[in-house]
């Protein structure tokens, strides 16, 4: 490709591998979060509400979408949002042209990551980005500073980056 | 010294005449009382014309299925003599549990129309609901069943906690296991401090 080339890492460790992403997310951990769904059902007595079609996630920078969610609230600390589950189809997007796919995600808002898990594939849409595409099993995505980490998964034991030099 | 024995009759002819007026007033009364149906309204004014009977600042106290209290305000309330059982209200005000209960709610808004014998009123025009737990939810018109507990929003609707904002189209919420499903919700999450 014109003016493009791509190295190939292919990178083993102790299993799991693990592969620091060369790029950071935009991440805005201090935003409001906003969700919504074609239909939310809010269950009081199991401190959470379930997400149903076209799902979707939004805090300033970083959004993800997901046919369904479930956000887990604490009681204890006045139903403040504790973790947000996505599952099927999930799909993370960041103000600088970064598409990450996965089959389910873990938002701890607590802790301040965003776990992906299971196919998990990062596409760079940014022609001025470092990274090009990466895949693994696994992404933890540090909401604080945008770092992310991604892994594989213990059998195969590697992790794939595509840089763009 | 003997007393006049036409004075005394003329004071309890007088007697007898506020007497008879009195028995007459509380009858009418006690006629008109038992029109709003089981009787459990009380008001400050009554007033009853061919159409139907109207009531000032009417209250009912009662009990529902579940064995809450409840207690209906209206700065008035209109019976309709057609269906006995329905009442057309300004400015109603509804509590349902007590002061202490975790679910207790209250329900304000412009008019609303009340059906005694299914329990259900429909409130309309800037409805606002609050529940314990500093949960207000504010929609143009709100179903509210007041044996059950169980309610249905017509958006655009807001419910407002220290923690979330919901913004739906329609919501539907049952007492019983205390669920809400919002149809086309957006849920805004407050982090600590954000209002």
């Amino acid at each position: 490709m014109r003016g493009l080339a791509i190295l190939l890492f292919s990178l083993f460790f102790a299993t799991p591998a693990t592969a620091q992403s060369p790029t950071r997310f935009a991440t805005s951990p201090d935003a409001p979060i906003v969700v919504s769904g074609q239909t939310i059902i809010l269950q009081e007595l199991k401190n959470r509400a379930l997400l149903n079609g076209n799902a979707k996630l939004l805090q300033g920078d970083l959004s993800m979408t997901a046919t369904t969610m479930t956000i887990i609230f604490n009681p204890k600390q006045g139903d403040q949002a504790q973790d947000v589950f996505a599952s099927n189809g999930v799909s993370v997007v960041d103000v600088k042209g970064q598409i990450s796919h996965a089959d389910e995600a873990h938002y701890n808002v607590a802790a301040e990551t965003l776990e992906l898990t299971g196919n998990v594939r990062v596409e760079n849409h940014n022609p001025d980005a470092q990274l090009g595409t990466a895949q693994g099993q696994r992404l933890m995505i540090n909401m604080r500073d945008g770092t992310s980490q991604i892994y594989s998964n213990a059998g195969s034991g590697r992790a794939r980056i595509q840089l763009k030099p | 010294m003997a007393s006049d024995p036409t004075h005394h009759s003329r004071r309890v002819r007088r007697l007898r005449q506020v007497m008879f007026v009195s028995a007459l007033a509380l009858l009418a009364l006690i006629l008109l009382w038992s029109s709003f149906g089981s009787g459990a309204w009380f008001g400050a004014r009554v007033t009853s014309g061919p159409a139907q009977a109207e009531m000032i600042d009417a209250v009912m106290r009662g009990k529902n299925q579940q064995g809450k209290p409840y207690v209906l305000r209206a700065q008035v309330l209109r019976q309709r003599l057609e269906t006995t059982s329905i009442y057309d209200m300004q400015a109603p005000d509804i509590e349902l549990g007590t002061r202490r209960a975790k679910d207790r709610i209250q329900a304000q808004a412009q008019s609303g129309v009340y059906d005694q014998q299914t329990g259900n009123i429909v409130l309309s025009g800037e409805v606002e609901l609050r529940q314990t737990g500093d949960r207000i939810i504010r929609a143009p018109e709100v179903d509210f069943n007041m044996q059950s507990g169980d309610f249905i929003v017509q958006g655009p609707l807001q419910m407002r906690s220290p923690a979330r904002l919901i913004s739906a189209d329609l919501l539907t919420s049952t007492a019983n296991n205390k669920t809400h499903e919002f149809t086309n919700g957006v849920i805004t999450l407050f982090a600590k401090g954000q209002k």
